[in-house]
């Protein structure tokens, strides 16, 4: 049987893609705060930072946000097995390598 | 003295390049060397790499920065500190990371060694993230204390200094040496080879960067030598539950 659509939502990509991107926005709000102090050596005009800072802000709270809201929903849908398929009653995160050491790492 | 100066505009470009030169050498490996997990598990445990990574290494910055965030909290100002630079750290990273992938592992009931397929991205990457640093120069407070040896980098300031970042590159040069060598190695301990030696660099080489203090090491060395003990207590435990699982 099919999964249902909230199970069928690659969550684990998502999360890494808006990890990276949150991650990236926050080096790019760094630099653009240096640049702003004047540390930076360079000379750039205010019109870059007006333009930069809000795009910055904006892909880190959507980011941010979105990571939040897709690990909530990733646990949710783990935790009630909301992507089970019907016939089969395995666990969102499955596990097949019982067979190896027991300690984790 | 070698003249860098300061260029923090290509930081970011630096450690953009950094995560798709790991993911790029991780992809490949893993097509060469097959995977202990299958697919949506080895996501999973990515996923929690990067949520770790992400939190860790946030949260190291902060804590390096703690003045700094004393004096926004007081002023009521905490927003601000997500524009505050240099606050991330590749060690609160790696820690994060590392926790972060343990989590995941035990909800979802991962109990394989998966660490091993990172070990050689890792090293590449933080090569690469390095180059960005050093090219940084003053904005990005990784730079190394004055020196007057033949090979000292000038950031900007008319200063030679240790170029820190470049002997951090070729530790990990040597390191990614010894963890893509084919030795037949336990699961898990290409890893566990590069996270100790890596934490263990980094309690040393951080001796030759102007930070500040506390009880005779900056932030980053006291977490390194927290991530030693803990990858010793972690060793020691697998090692245990080993024994009785080979006696049951």
């Amino acid at each position: 049987m099919a999964k249902s659509l909230m199970g069928r939502i690659p969550y684990a990509k998502i999360v890494i893609v808006l990890a990276v991107a949150f991650a990236i926005a926050l080096g790019l709000c760094g630099v653009t705060f240096v640049l702003a102090l004047g540390r930076g050596g360079g000379s750039f005009s205010s019109s870059f930072l007006n333009m930069a800072v809000p795009v910055e802000l904006t892909v880190m709270v959507l980011s941010g946000v979105g990571l939040v809201v897709t690990v909530i929903a990733w646990v949710v849908v783990a935790a009630f097995g909301l992507g089970r398929e019907q016939d089969d009653p395995q666990r969102q995160f499955d596990n097949k390598d019982d067979e190896g050491p027991k300690h984790p790492g | 003295m070698i003249p860098i100066g300061s260029h923090p505009v290509w930081h970011p470009v630096l450690e953009t390049l950094a995560y798709a030169a790991g993911y790029t050498v991780f992809r490949h490996l893993r097509a060469r060397q097959g995977d202990i997990v299958d697919e949506p598990q080895r996501w999973t445990v990515l996923a929690g790499a990067a949520v770790g990574a992400l939190v860790g290494s946030r949260l190291l910055g902060i804590a390096e920065q703690w003045p700094t965030v004393e004096a926004a909290w007081r002023t009521g100002h905490l927003l601000a500190l997500l524009f505050s630079p240099g606050g991330k750290t590749i060690v609160g990273g790696l820690l994060g990371g590392w926790l972060g992938v343990e989590l995941v592992k035990r909800v979802s009931g991962i109990r394989r060694r998966t660490g091993d397929l990172f070990a050689l991205p890792l090293c590449v990457g933080i090569a690469v993230g390095r180059v960005g640093c050093l090219i940084a120069g003053l904005a990005d407070d990784t730079y190394g204390k004055p020196t007057s040896l033949p090979w000292a980098v000038d950031l900007g300031d008319g200063i030679g200094r240790h170029p820190v970042q470049i002997y951090e590159i070729l530790f990990l040069v040597l390191v990614g040496i010894v963890v893509s060598r084919k030795w037949k190695l336990p699961e898990g301990a290409r890893f566990r080879i590069f996270l100790g030696s890596y934490l263990a660099w980094r309690v040393a080489i951080d001796f030759l960067k102007p930070q500040p203090l506390v009880g005779g090491m900056n932030v980053i060395q006291w977490a390194a030598v927290g991530g030693i003990l803990l990858l010793v207590l972690d060793g020691w435990v697998g090692r245990s539950e080993g024994r009785e699982a080979l006696r049951a």
